[in-house]
C-alpha cells in the first residue's frame, strides 16, 4: 500500500508542464494568481480535511462534453445552469461531502454523486447562481473527507462537463446557441490564452441574460498572445486531427530532441488510463503505434459509450411443407449469423419459425376427429460472449380425421400434421467495456446460432427437402375412434396406433407412401351375433422406402363378448415388407378361447389381404366341462385305461356275458351321467349283452392271459373264485393306477387289501386252481352240476358286482377330479376373498397407526405392499408348492398364482402409501435444505467466504455449508450475498484465506470481527498472505529501502504510531505514489518498524486501525480489485 | 410412558446422534492431519495419506511467529504456517509463469518430493497486488496439480 497520510486540503492548481492528476492531499498552496476561496486556508489548517478544486482550464486540460473529449480549443465557453459535472480521478470515494463557492459564497451542488462503488467520478449538477456570479468569476469545488484525515485521492486534470438540453435554458439556450456556433473561435483564443497564461480557470461567462446559469471557460492569467505549444500537445492537436504527417513529425521530433517525458507520456505513463487509451487508439489508428484494443473485459476505468447502439434483430423462417407419399418428418436447421455491433448493454432478438407440415395416410376404424397435442423438443444453442437469456416456445399441434368405411370396420384415416415451431430468442449481451473518456464504440461479432430439430407428424411428407436440411420424424399418433355399425355388428370401439420412425434423413421424396393398414373383417356370426367390441391395435415400422428390414405389424383383437361365429382379423401392406418380415395376428375371446396367426417371410402379401388370424372353433364335442376335465387327463391315464380295457376285452372273448360296454368312445361322465347312468356304488347290474354304462372302453371284467388253464369243465378261463379275484385285483389296479395317473384329479383308490370285502386275495404263483380253491377252503370236489352252476352264478353277480364297483370308483374319481378343479376355482375365490380382507386390515393397521408412529407404519406398509405386490405370483407359489400333494396340483400352483390378485383398493393404498412417504422424504429434505440455508447464512452478514462463522460453521459445518453453496450455486444462490458493497465479481475475484495469519478464522478474533472476509481478502490481495511479505515495489528510490510490509503491506513511512513506534521519523519523506525518492535516516527504528510490521498481530491491528475496523478498504490499492 | 413412546423417542434419539456423529466427522475430518518429526524426515499426514518430506523446519530463512520463511528470493517466496500446516508460495515478479516455475522446484526441492507428493501437501499460491494487479486475489496452486489454475 503506498500511503500518504497527508491531510492537506487544497487542491493544487494544475501547473505549466504536468497535467497529471493531483492527490488532493498534496500540500502545495493555491495558485497565487487566483483568489484563494475565503475560507480555505482556514479550513485547511483547522479541520484540515477538505480539498478544494479550482476548475482550471490549463493549456492541457480538457473536457468531456457529452461524451465527447474535447482538448482546451473546443471548450465550450458557456454552459448554463445544472449542467452535470464530473470529476474523474482515483480514490474519490473518501469525500463524503462536495461544495462550490464562489467568491465569498458557498453553494451545494445538485445531484451529488458521491464515489460509493465508482471510486472514481464524483458528479454533480450546477446550481442556478443566477444574479451571483458574473463573467470571470472563477468557481472552486470543494472536496471534504470528514471521515478520513488521511484520505488520499487524484482528480484527473479535468471535467466532465454535459450541457444540458435546449428546452431546460429558455433564453440561456439562445445564448448556448449563439455560444456554440462561435465555439471553435473563441476556444482557440481562450486555449490560446490559457496556454499562454499558464494556468486556467473555470469561470462564469458572461452570457447576457443566461449569465446566472451559464458556466464559461476564461483565462485570468490575460493573453499574452500563442506561443509554440509544448511538443506533447502539439502532438495530441495533430492526433486530434488526424495529421498523420504531423503525428510522425512530432514523434520524430520527440525522439531527436530525446524528449522521454513526451515519449513516456506516449507510452502513457503519465496519462490516466482513458486518456491513455484514447492516446494510444489514434495513434495506432495512425499506424504510429501497434495498438490493440484492450479486451472487452476487466476493470474498466472511466466510460464505454454505447457507441454501438441497439443491436439489430433477425427474423428467419425455415419451412418445409409436405408433398410427397413417403413416411417422412421434416427437419429444418436454420442457422442465424449476425455481426452486430454491440453496446455495453445490447439486446440481440431474433425470431426463426419452423413450418413443417404434411399428411400422412393410416387405415383405421370408424370415424374418427381427435386432436392430439404433443410438444417438440427444440434445443438451441447460443453461444455468445456474455450473459445469453433465450427464451423458445414450441407449439404443435396435431389433427387427425377420417372417415368410416361402410359395413366394413376399416377406413382410412387421413393424419395431416402440422407443426410450428416458434422460436423466439433474447439474447442479452454484456459486454464489459474498457472506458475512455471519449466515444468508442465497441464492437463485438455475435454469433447466434439456434438449430431447431422439430419432429412432427407421422408421415409427414416433404416434397423436396433442400439438401441443406436434415429430415427426420418420429411420431406417434393415436385416436380414439369412435364409431356406428348397422347391421349385425354392433358397436365397437378401438384405438388406432401407429408408429413410424426413419433414420435415415432427406430421402423423403417419392417414397410411394407405406402407409399401414390394418383392416379388421368380421364374418356375420351364428344368430347374428358379433363382437360386441373390438379393438385393434398394430404397430408398424418401417423405413425407407417403404419399410425396413425386420418390419412386423400385429394386430391384436379382443372380443370379451360371447362367442362370433367368426372372427378374421387381417393386415395388409400395400408394399412389400422387407425381409425378413412377419405378420401376426392373435384374436382372444372372453372365456378363454383364442387364436393366434402369423406368417413370416419375405416379401409378404404386397397387396391386398393377408388372412394372419384363425377362425375361433366352435366346440362340437360334449359338454365343455367335460372336454376340459378330459383335457387334463394326461396320456398315461388314457394308457392305462386302454390297458384295461384290453385286459377286459380279451377276458371277454372268452367269456360270454362279460361286460357289453366295449367299443364306446373314451368319455368323461358329467355328474348326471354318473348319478343317472351309474347310479351310485353296487346299483343292479346291467343284464348280460347289455352295455355298462359309465367308463368308457373300459370292460369290467379282469384280464384273463391266453395261458390261462381250461377249467375243469373244458371252458377255458380260470376258476370261479380266481376269476372273480382277478377282476377285482385288475380293477382295482387299474383304478389305483388311473388315480395315480391322473396325479390329483382324484385321490388315490384305497389299496387293495384282504380285508376289503368283496376282493379276492392275490393267486399265489404256481398254484393249481384247484390247490387255490382247496386254499381258500372251498370244496375239493366238482361237486354237483347244480352246485357248478351255482357257483359260476354266484362268480358272475360277484364278478358283475365288481366290475360296478369298479365304475363307481372310476366315475367317482373323475368327477373327484372335475370337483377339485371346480374346489380350485372355489378356493381361488376365497383365498382372493381372504388376501383381500387380510391387506385390508393391514392396510387399516397401518393408516390407524400412521399419526402414533409419526407414519412410521405408512413407511412400512409401503415397503412391505410393494414387495407383496412387485413378489405376488412368486411368493404364492412358495407357499402353496410345498403343500401341494402332487404335481398336477403344483403345476396348478402357478395358475392359482396368477389368479389370486392385490385388489384395485389394495392397490390404491399401497400407491397412496408410496406417496406420502415420497412426499414425507421430499417434506424432510426439503427441511433440512433450509435449516441449514438458515444456519449457514446466520447471522446476517455471511457471505461465501465466512461461512465459518455461520451457526453452522461455528458448530464446525462449515464445509457442508461450502458444499451446499457449491451444488446450488448454480441456480439457488445458497449464499446469502457478499455484502460489504463489493459485489460478487470483487469479492469473488479476492478470495479470502483459509489459512495462515491472515485467514478469516484468524482474523475474525481480531479488532476486523465480521469483517475478517473482506480484511482476509484485501491481505491475500496484498501479500498473497504471507506475514513475512516486503513490497518488491514500493521502495525508497534513494537507498532502495523496503517500505510496505506484512499482510496488509503497511507502508511504515507513513505511520507515526505503529505499535508505539514512530516509524515515519525513520525516513527522511514520507514515500507517497508520487514522492519515492525517500530514504532511511534511522536504521535501528526501521528495523524496529520492520519487525513490528512483520509480527501478524500488529501489523493486523495496525491494519484495523486504518481501515476503521476493516469499513474502509479504500486505501488499499488492491481495494480497486476486490471493490469491498 | 407407553412403550411405543418410549420406542418412538429412542428412535428419534438414535436418529439425532447419527446425524450428529456425520456432522462431527466431517468437522473432524481434517483432525487427523498432523507433522511427525523423525530425524530429518517429517512424516505430513494429508487427507490424502502420509507424504514424507525434509525436515524444512530446521531450515528456514526467517520466522515470524506461526509463519517460517523458507526461501525467499526475488521472484518467489516460500512460506509455511505451522498452526495450518500449509506452503504459501508469493510469486514476486513477472512473467509470473517463470516466476511460479522456478518457486515449484524450489519448493519441491526444499521438501525434498516429486510432483504427485507435492500435489498432496496444502499449498498456496498467490501474487500479491503490487506486482500484478490482475493476477492478485487468488489461489493459483501448484501448476501441476490437477488443484492449478493458469497463471
Amino acid at each position: 500500500m503506498a500511503e500518504d497520510d497527508s491531510t492537506t486540503a487544497v487542491l493544487e492548481p494544475a501547473d505549466e508542464t504536468a497535467d497529471t492528476g493531483r492527490d488532493l492531499n498534496a500540500q502545495t498552496p493555491p495558485d497565487p494568481q487566483q483568489p484563494a476561496p475565503p475560507d480555505s486556508d482556514t479550513n485547511s489548517d483547522k479541520q484540515q480535511k477538505s480539498a478544494f478544486r479550482q476548475i482550471r482550464v490549463g493549456k492541457d486540460s480538457a473536457f468531456v462534453v457529452n461524451g465527447q473529449q474535447v482538448a482546451l480549443f473546443d471548450a465550450p465557453t458557456k454552459a448554463r445552469a445544472r449542467a452535470e459535472i464530473v470529476l474523474p480521478g482515483y480514490h474519490l470515494n473518501i469525500y463524503d461531502q462536495v461544495f462550490l463557492r464562489v467568491g465569498q459564497s458557498r453553494f451545494a451542488p445538485v445531484n451529488l454523486h458521491r464515489a460509493y462503488g465508482d471510486t472514481e467520478s464524483i458528479s454533480f449538477n450546477l446550481p442556478d447562481f443566477d444574479k451571483l456570479l458574473k463573467e470571470g468569476d472563477p468557481l472552486w469545488i470543494e472536496l471534504v473527507s470528514s471521515a478520513s484525515p488521511e484520505a488520499s485521492g487524484t482528480l484527473f486534470p479535468y471535467v466532465i462537463y454535459t450541457q444540458q438540453k435546449e428546452e431546460e435554458g429558455g433564453e440561456a439556450g439562445g445564448a448556448e446557441s449563439a455560444a456554440k456556433k462561435s465555439k471553435k473561435t473563441e476556444s482557440e483564443e481562450k486555449a490560446g490564452a490559457g496556454a499562454a497564461g499558464g494556468l486556467g480557470s473555470l469561470a462564469v461567462a458572461a452570457g447576457g441574460e443566461a449569465l446566472s446559469g451559464v458556466l464559461g471557460l476564461s483565462s485570468n492569467k490575460g493573453d499574452a498572445g500563442q506561443k509554440q505549444l509544448p511538443l506533447k500537445d502539439r502532438l495530441k492537436e495533430a492526433l486530434r486531427k488526424g495529421d498523420r504527417k504531423a503525428v510522425k513529425e512530432l514523434i520524430d521530433e520527440a525522439k531527436k530532441s530525446k524528449d522521454t517525458k513526451t515519449l513516456k507520456e506516449l507510452s502513457g505513463e503519465y496519462m490516466g488510463p482513458a486518456e491513455r487509451y484514447m492516446f494510444d487508439e489514434a495513434l495506432g489508428a495512425l499506424g504510429v503505434l501497434d495498438f490493440s484494443p484492450r479486451p472487452v473485459s476487466g476493470p474498466g476505468v472511466g466510460q464505454a459509450s454505447a457507441g454501438g447502439g441497439e443491436a439489430g434483430g433477425g427474423e428467419d423462417v425455415v419451412s418445409a411443407a409436405g408433398g410427397g407419399e413417403a413416411g417422412h418428418g421434416v427437419v429444418a436447421q436454420g442457422t442465424t449469423t449476425a455481426a452486430r455491433t454491440l453496446s455495453e448493454s445490447s439486446t440481440i432478438s431474433g425470431r426463426q419459425t419452423l413450418n413443417a407440415s404434411g399428411t400422412a395416410e393410416v387405415s383405421a376404424y370408424g370415424t374418427q376427429s381427435s386432436t392430439v397435442s404433443g410438444s417438440v423438443s427444440a434445443k438451441t444453442q447460443a453461444e455468445v460472449s456474455g450473459k445469453v437469456e433465450s427464451k423458445q416456445s414450441v407449439n404443435t399441434q396435431q389433427t387427425i380425421s377420417g372417415q368410416t368405411g361402410g359395413g366394413q370396420v376399416g377406413a382410412r384415416v387421413s393424419v395431416q400434421s402440422e407443426t410450428e415451431l416458434e422460436q423466439q430468442t433474447e439474447d442479452e449481451v454484456k459486454v464489459a467495456a474498457q472506458g475512455q473518456t471519449g466515444s468508442r464504440s465497441v464492437q463485438g461479432k455475435t454469433e447466434v446460432t439456434n438449430r431447431t430439430t422439430a419432429r412432427v407428424g407421422q408421415d409427414v411428407k416433404s416434397a423436396s427437402p433442400q439438401p441443406e436440411m436434415e429430415a427426420e420424424t418420429e411420431a406417434e399418433v393415436s385416436a380414439s375412434v369412435p364409431g356406428n355399425r348397422t347391421g349385425p355388428v354392433p358397436n365397437e370401439a378401438g384405438t388406432v396406433k401407429t408408429s413410424a420412425f426413419s433414420d435415415k434423413p432427406g430421402r423423403a421424396a417419392g417414397g410411394g407412401g407405406a402407409g399401414v393398414q390394418a383392416t379388421i373383417t368380421q364374418e356375420a356370426g351364428e344368430g347374428g351375433r358379433g363382437p360386441a367390441e373390438a379393438s385393434v391395435t398394430g404397430t408398424a415400422q418401417y423405413g425407407i422406402p417403404p419399410l425396413s428390414q425386420g418390419s412386423t405389424i400385429r394386430a391384436d383383437i379382443q372380443v370379451p363378448g360371447s362367442a362370433p361365429s367368426g372372427v378374421r382379423v387381417t393386415a395388409s401392406m400395400p408394399k412389400p415388407l422387407g425381409r425378413p418380415s412377419a405378420l401376426q395376428g392373435r384374436i382372444e375371446q372372453a372365456g378363454g378361447k383364442s387364436a393366434a396367426g402369423r406368417r413370416d417371410g419375405a416379401g409378404i402379401q404386397t397387396s391386398g389381404e393377408e388372412e394372419i388370424g384363425a377362425r375361433l372353433k366352435e366346440k362340437s364335442e360334449g359338454p365343455e366341462e367335460d372336454q376340459a376335465v378330459l383335457a387334463q387327463i394326461p396320456e398315461e391315464a388314457k394308457r392305462l385305461v386302454a390297458t384295461f380295457k384290453a385286459q377286459s376285452a380279451g377276458g371277454n372273448g372268452k367269456r360270454p356275458g362279460a361286460a357289453p360296454n366295449l367299443g364306446r368312445t373314451i368319455s368323461v361322465p358329467t355328474d348326471e351321467e354318473v348319478r343317472g347312468k351309474v347310479g351310485g356304488p353296487a346299483k343292479t347290474p346291467p343284464q348280460s349283452g347289455q352295455k355298462s354304462p359309465g367308463l368308457d372302453g373300459v370292460q369290467p371284467a379282469a384280464a384273463q392271459p391266453e395261458s390261462e388253464p381250461a377249467t375243469p369243465d373244458g371252458k377255458n378261463g380260470p376258476p370261479r373264485g380266481v376269476v372273480r379275484d382277478r377282476i377285482a385285483a385288475g380293477a382295482g389296479q387299474a383304478a389305483n393306477e388311473l388315480g395315480r395317473a391322473n396325479e390329483g384329479l382324484a385321490p388315490a383308490l384305497p389299496p387293495k387289501t384282504d380285508e376289503q370285502p368283496g376282493q379276492a386275495p392275490e393267486q399265489e404263483p404256481g398254484l393249481e386252481p384247484e390247490a387255490a380253491a382247496q386254499k381258500d377252503g372251498q370244496p375239493g370236489e366238482a361237486g354237483s352240476a347244480d352246485e357248478k352252476q351255482e357257483n359260476e352264478e354266484e362268480a358272475q353277480a360277484q364278478q358283475q358286482q365288481q366290475a360296478a364297483q369298479q365304475q363307481n370308483q372310476i366315475a367317482s374319481a373323475l368327477r373327484q377330479a372335475k370337483l377339485d378343479d371346480e374346489s380350485l376355482k372355489k378356493v381361488t375365490k376365497d383365498a382372493n376373498v381372504a388376501l383381500d380382507k387380510f391387506l385390508m386390515e393391514g392396510v387399516e393397521m397401518v393408516w390407524a397407526g400412521a399419526i402414533e408412529t409419526f407414519g412410521l407404519t405408512v413407511l412400512l406398509g409401503a415397503i412391505i405392499g410393494d414387495f407383496l405386490w412387485m413378489f405376488k405370483n412368486s411368493i404364492i407359489r412358495g407357499v402353496l408348492k410345498p403343500l401341494l400333494r402332487t404335481e398336477f396340483l403344483k403345476r396348478k400352483a402357478e395358475q392359482i398364482a396368477k389368479q389370486i390378485k392385490i385388489s384395485i383398493k389394495v392397490k390404491l393404498n399401497i400407491l397412496a402409501m408410496n406417496l406420502i412417504v415420497a412426499a414425507a422424504v421430499m417434506l424432510v429434505l426439503f427441511i433440512l435444505f433450509v435449516l441449514l440455508w438458515v444456519g449457514c447464512n446466520y447471522p446476517p452478514g455471511i457471505t461465501r467466504l465466512s461461512y465459518r462463522f455461520s451457526v453452522v460453521g461455528l458448530a464446525g459445518g462449515s464445509s457442508i455449508c461450502q458444499s451446499l453453496d457449491s451444488a446450488t450455486s448454480g441456480f439457488t444462490g445458497f449464499a446469502g450475498g457478499d455484502s460489504g458493497g463489493g459485489g460478487a465479481s470483487g469479492s469473488w475475484a479476492c478470495q479470502a484465506l483459509t489459512s495462515g495469519d491472515a485467514s478469516v478464522q484468524n482474523l475474525s478474533n481480531t479488532c476486523f470481527g465480521a469483517n475478517a472476509s473482506k480484511a482476509s481478502a484485501i491481505a491475500g490481495a496484498e501479500s498473497g498472505g504471507v506475514t513475512t511479505s516486503e513490497s518488491s515495489v514500493d521502495k525508497c528510490t534513494v537507498d532502495g529501502s523496503v517500505v510496505s510490509f506484512g499482510l496488509f503491506q503497511i507502508n511504515i513511512s507513513a505511520q507515526n504510531n505503529f505499535a508505539g513506534l514512530n516509524c515515519r521519523s525513520a525516513f527522511d519523506k514520507m514515500y507517497t505514489a508520487q514522492t519515492k525518492n525517500c530514504r532511511v535516516i534511522n536504521k535501528p527504528l526501521y528495523d524496529q518498524c520492520v519487525a513490528a510490521a512483520k509480527d501478524a498481530q500488529k501489523n493486523i491491528q495496525q491494519a484495523c486501525q486504518i481501515s476503521g475496523n476493516g469499513t474502509n478498504w479504500s486505501l488499499w490499492g488492491a481495494n480497486q480489485k476486490c471493490g469491498f | 410412558m407407553k412403550n411405543a413412546t418410549l420406542i418412538k423417542i429412542s428412535i428419534g434419539v438414535v436418529l439425532v446422534g447419527l446425524f450428529l456423529f456425520s456432522i462431527y466427522l466431517a468437522v473432524n475430518n481434517d483432525s487427523q492431519k498432523n507433522v511427525a518429526v523423525q530425524d530429518n524426515l517429517i512424516t505430513v499426514q494429508t487427507s490424502s495419506g502420509q507424504v514424507q518430506t525434509k525436515n524444512f523446519l530446521k531450515d528456514f530463512v526467517e520466522q515470524s511467529g506461526n509463519a517460517l520463511a523458507l526461501a525467499e528470493t526475488q521472484n518467489y517466496s516460500i512460506v509455511y504456517y505451522k498452526q495450518d500446516q500449509v506452503f504459501y508460495i508469493t510469486l514476486l515478479s513477472k512473467p509470473l509463469p517463470d516466476a511460479l516455475d522456478a518457486a515449484e522446484k524450489a519448493f519441491m526441492a526444499k521438501l525434498g518430493v516429486d510432483a504427485g507428493q507435492a500435489c498432496q501437501l496444502k499449498v498456496v499460491v498467490r501474487v500479491p497486488y503490487s506486482v500484478d494487479a490482475e493476477a492478485s486475489g487468488l489461489d493459483y496452486s501448484l501448476s501441476f496439480c490437477p488443484s492449478g489454475k493458469k497463471l
